[in-house]
C-alpha cells in the first residue's frame, strides 16, 4: 500500500516484522520518512504487544479444567446414544398404529372364542399373554396364539413403520428423519449384516434397479430422499459438526430448502463406499467468512451407519474436497 | 540467538505431538498439559481480541473448549500450534460475536484506505503522544476482524505470516497487506487527524 507521502505501509510493516527481504530493509534505512513511519507502527505495534494482565492461577487452572471436563468421553459428540433414547417423530405414530394393531387383534381373539366355544378361554387374553410369552416358556394353544398375536403385531408394527416412514417421506421430511427411523427399525428387527459399497449413492446410481435392496425400504426409491438438506452457514467446521451432532442428539428433520449436491459429494460418497457404510443423511453447507479471512468454502458431507451401528460423518471442503471421516459416536 | 529460538520452537513442537498423541488416545492429564502449555498464549490472544477481560476470560475459556474438544479430528498433518490458534481464534470470534450487542468505541470514522497518519508529528513525537493517549483495546475493538486477528496473531502470538496465513487461510500476501492495513488503521486511530483530533486520554466519540 502506497502512501501519498512517499512511504509504503506494508513494506514498512513487513520490515518491522522481518519478512521484508534485504534490498526492500536497505531501501527503508536509508529513507528517513520511511524510518519516521517506523517508529510510528512500531508504537502501535508495542502498544497491541503489551502483555495482558495473567491470570490469577485458580482462574488458569478452571479453565483447563473446564475444557478437559468438555471433551470427556460422556460430553463428546455422542449422538447416537441420544438419537436412540429419544427417537424421530416418526416413532410417535408408528407406536399408536401398533397399539391400535394390538386392540384390534385382541378384540379379533374375543371374538372368536366366542364364535369357537372349543378354544380355551385364555386365548382371550392373547394380548397380554403375549407380553408374558416374552418371559416364560409356556406350551400349549394359548402360548401358540399368544405368540401368533406377537408375531401378527410385530409384523404390523413393521408395516405401520414401513407406511409412516414413506408417508414422511412424501411429506418432504429430510433423508435423516426418514433414515434414522429406518436405522431404528433395522436395530428392532435382525442385526442388519454390514451394508455393501453397493447401497451407497455413487453405486445405487449406476446399480441395475433389480440390484437394489429388497429388504429394506430403500431411499434410493424415493429420489427426494437423497437430496441434501440445507444446513445453512457455519463460521468453521467445527461449528458444523457441533450443530450436526446437536440435530441429530434431538432427533430433528433437517428440512429445509434442499441444495444440489456440490463438487464435492462424489468424493464422499466415494469414502463412505470404501468404508461400507450406509448413508443415511447428506447436507451440504457453506463456511463463512471465518475470523475475517476468505469465504471458507462450501461442505458436503455425509452422515453413515456401519454395519456395527457406529456413525460417521465423512465430509470434504471445497475446492480440494479432501476428504475428512469424524466418528459421531 | 536465532538457531536456540528454532530449537526451542522444534522442540515444543515436538512435545506437542507427543501430548497431541497421548491426549488422543484419551489420556486427560496430556490433554490438560497440552492445554497448559498454549493456554496463557491463547488468553492473551483472546484478550485481545475481545478488547475487555470478560470477554477476553469467556473467550479464552471457548477456545480452550474448541481445542479439547476439536483434538479428536486433528488429523496431525498440520502443526499442532497452527490447527489450534486456528480452532481457538475461530472460537474466539465466534463467541464475540454473539456476545458483541453493545456498541463499541472504534473506528468507524476511518475509511477503508487506512492512509494517511501523522498530523503533523514526526515519528518519535508521535510515539510518544501514542504512549501517552493510546487506549489499544478500544482501538483494536474498533478493527474489523479481518485486520484485528492477523495484527493480533503476529503482535501478541508472534506467529510469522506464513502461520498466520495457515490459521486464518489466507495467503501470505493477504496477511502482509492485513497486518500493514491494519496498523495503519491503529495507527490513525490512535493519533486522528487535525478534523478529528480530540485531547489525549480522550477516546473518540464516533456517535453521532
Amino acid at each position: 500500500m502506497s502512501d501519498p507521502r512517499g512511504y509504503d505501509d506494508e513494506l514498512i510493516s513487513a520490515y518491522l516484522d522481518g519478512e521484508a527481504s534485504p534490498d526492500e530493509a536497505a531501501r527503508i534505512e536509508r529513507d528517513p520518512q520511511a524510518q519516521a513511519r517506523v517508529a510510528e507502527l512500531t508504537a502501535v505495534q508495542a502498544a497491541v504487544a503489551d502483555p495482558v494482565p495473567t491470570l490469577a492461577d485458580a482462574e488458569r487452572d478452571r479453565l483447563r479444567a473446564d475444557a478437559v471436563a468438555a471433551a470427556a468421553p460422556a460430553a463428546a459428540v455422542r449422538p447416537i446414544s441420544a438419537v436412540r433414547q429419544r427417537r424421530p417423530r416418526a416413532f410417535i405414530p408408528v407406536a399408536a398404529a401398533a397399539g391400535i394393531a394390538a386392540v384390534v387383534l385382541g378384540a379379533m381373539a374375543v371374538l372368536r372364542s366366542t364364535d369357537d366355544g372349543s378354544e380355551d378361554s385364555t386365548a382371550a387374553s392373547a394380548p397380554t399373554a403375549a407380553v408374558q410369552s416374552a418371559s416364560d416358556d409356556s406350551t400349549g394353544p394359548a402360548a401358540e396364539s399368544a405368540a401368533a398375536s406377537d408375531m401378527a403385531i410385530t409384523s404390523d408394527m413393521a408395516m405401520a413403520e414401513e407406511s409412516e416412514t414413506a408417508a414422511d417421506a412424501e411429506d418432504g421430511d429430510s433423508a435423516f428423519g426418514y433414515d434414522m427411523a429406518e436405522a431404528e427399525e433395522s436395530e428392532t428387527a435382525a442385526e442388519p449384516e454390514p451394508m455393501a459399497a453397493a447401497t451407497t449413492m455413487a453405486d445405487m446410481d449406476a446399480a441395475p434397479e433389480s440390484e437394489a435392496l429388497d429388504e429394506t425400504p430403500d431411499p434410493a426409491d424415493d429420489g427426494a430422499d437423497l437430496e441434501p438438506t440445507d444446513l445453512g452457514s457455519f463460521a468453521s467446521l467445527e461449528q458444523l459438526i457441533d450443530r450436526l451432532a446437536l440435530l441429530l442428539a434431538d432427533g430433528d428433520d433437517l428440512t429445509g430448502p434442499f441444495t444440489e449436491p456440490g463438487l464435492c459429494a462424489q468424493p464422499v460418497a466415494g469414502r463412505v463406499a470404501e468404508l461400507s457404510a450406509e448413508v443415511i443423511g447428506e447436507a451440504r453447507a457453506e463456511l463463512e467468512d471465518s475470523a475475517g479471512a476468505e469465504p471458507g468454502g462450501a461442505v458436503d458431507l455425509a452422515v453413515a451407519a456401519t454395519g456395527d451401528g457406529d456413525l460417521l460423518l465423512v465430509y470434504a471442503v471445497e475446492p480440494n474436497c479432501e476428504v475428512e471421516v469424524a466418528a459421531l459416536e | 540467538m536465532a538457531r536456540a529460538g528454532r530449537n526451542r520452537a522444534g522442540r515444543g513442537e515436538h512435545d506437542d505431538r507427543a501430548l497431541v498423541a497421548a491426549a488422543q488416545a484419551g489420556d486427560q492429564r496430556a490433554l490438560d498439559q497440552l492445554l497448559r502449555r498454549h493456554q496463557d498464549r491463547v488468553h492473551a490472544v483472546c484478550r485481545r481480541l475481545a478488547g475487555n477481560d470478560a470477554d477476553g476470560l469467556d473467550a479464552a475459556q471457548e477456545a480452550l473448549i474448541a481445542i479439547a474438544k476439536g483434538l479428536p479430528r486433528f488429523n496431525r498433518r498440520a502443526r499442532f500450534t497452527t490447527w489450534a490458534y486456528r480452532v481457538a481464534t475461530n472460537a474466539a470470534l465466534d463467541e464475540l460475536r454473539r456476545r458483541r450487542r453493545r456498541p463499541e468505541p472504534g473506528l468507524s470514522h476511518i475509511d477503508d484506505r487506512g492512509g494517511p497518519v501523522g498530523g503533523g508529528q514526526s515519528g518519535p513525537e508521535l510515539g510518544e503522544a501514542i504512549a501517552a493517549a493510546i487506549d489499544i483495546d478500544a482501538a483494536l475493538a474498533g478493527l474489523p476482524e479481518e485486520f484485528r486477528a492477523p495484527v493480533v496473531l503476529r503482535d501478541v502470538a508472534g506467529f510469522d505470516y506464513a502461520g498466520i496465513a495457515e490459521i486464518l487461510d489466507l495467503a501470505p500476501g493477504t496477511v502482509r497487506s492485513r497486518i500493514a492495513r491494519g496498523r495503519a488503521r491503529l495507527a490513525e486511530a490512535l493519533n486522528p487527524e487535525p478534523r478529528n483530533h480530540h485531547h489525549p486520554g480522550q477516546r473518540p466519540n464516533h456517535k453521532p
